[in-house]
């Protein structure tokens, strides 16, 4: 059985709400869960929910903590930047007494980056990376157009975002979306990339419309460049709907099924798995 | 790469557009003639086009005739990727 504990825990910058999902048994480690983007996590909630709970079966203890500023934590989007998201991360880690036990990071979409910075930050023994954003420049775009798609294109307008970031240049906020985005986290955006710290396994993870899937090819690129860096990584993709942004929520079964064989299969559970029988 | 199958593949998961994906020829009219494709969608292509080849799209690199027909998407795509 899995046990699910709310609490809120008192990081430094305000009030965090954290939900625990637990194995029955003792622990064999830990992952910690550092979500996707505004809307892109409200979409992702279920599919989260139904991960943490299969990967608490196979006896991980979950960590499901709503950043600053977003979920039923304290404390505004619009005052929230990445840098004290990763600082929070890092401080829940430090709280815990076993820090035998490993550790994995678990970042979707722009939650990798999160990810690959708490691991720089705060150690840690895997990453497991779901749909990663790779460039934060890229994300940044993508997520401005957002509030252009409204607009019409008719007429073949580019989504031009330009007018958009020289209002965030200018020291402005903006409104996406329903959400404040300051213009300090679009400057932390823009800058941000995925770089894991040096020699940490990882598993990515990500979703394919083929009914055959791979690998999308730019993927296929990066995941090349992170295994030249030194990393171990395990790929794979698995078909499903593209649940972070599709219009009604959606589950892919096969990337929870995915991800409990993932952190199984990494050398770091198998001794562990001595420790704790 | 098979550009011109990744490019349908790729409006294929934005646009839902089951069979219709395997009958577009480079003279298929895009815009205006598929009524999923409206701004919002063009938005999506894009996103997703830029996710799925790892190039970025910038603002100047896309003009009306960008999304005339297939052929003209798969030229742009192309293009891109150099």
């Amino acid at each position: 059985m899995v046990r699910i504990e709310p609490r809120y825990l008192d990081a430094p910058g305000g009030r965090l709400f954290c939900l625990d999902v637990m194995p029955a048994g003792p622990a064999r480690g830990y992952v910690f869960h550092l979500p996707a983007f505004a809307e892109e996590m409200n979409k992702s909630r279920r599919m989260v929910s139904l991960a943490a709970r299969a990967l608490a079966d196979a006896g991980w203890h979950v960590f499901i903590v709503d950043p600053l500023g977003s979920g039923d934590s304290e404390g505004d989007f619009g005052d929230a930047s990445l840098a004290s998201w990763v600082t929070d991360a890092a401080w829940c880690r430090q709280q815990l007494p076993a820090a035998d036990l490993p550790w994995v990071w678990w970042g979707l979409r722009s939650g990798a980056l999160l990810a690959s910075q708490a691991s720089q930050q705060a150690g840690g023994d895997a990453l497991l990376l779901w749909q990663p954003v790779s460039a934060g420049k890229l994300f940044l775009t993508q997520f401005l157009r957002m509030r252009l798609a409204t607009e019409s294109l008719a007429g073949g307008g580019a989504a031009d975002t330009k007018p958009l970031r020289a209002m965030l240049d200018a020291g402005e906020s903006l409104e996406v979306g329903g959400y404040m985005l300051s213009p300090a986290m679009a400057r932390e955006l823009e800058l941000a990339e995925l770089k894991p710290a040096a020699g940490l396994p990882l598993c990515w993870l990500e979703i394919s419309a083929r009914e055959e899937p791979e690998l999308l090819p730019a993927s296929r690129q990066r995941v090349d460049a992170l295994r030249a860096a030194g990393h171990d990584v395990q790929a794979s993709a698995h078909n499903g709907p593209m649940f972070w942004q599709s219009l009604e929520i959606s589950e892919v079964p096969a990337l929870v099924d995915a991800s409990v064989a993932a952190l199984a299969s990494l050398s770091l559970a198998e001794a562990v798995d001595g420790v704790v029988a | 790469m098979d550009i011109r199958k990744e490019t349908a593949a790729v409006l294929d998961a934005v646009l839902n557009l089951g069979a219709r994906a395997a009958s577009l020829t480079d003279d298929s009219p895009l815009l205006g003639s598929i009524p999923e494709l409206d701004s919002m969608a063009v938005v999506a292509v894009i996103t997703s086009l830029e996710e799925h080849f790892g190039f970025e799209v910038s603002d100047d690199d896309i003009d009306g005739s960008t999304f005339q027909t297939f052929g003209s998407l798969v030229g742009f795509v192309s293009s891109k990727l150099g």
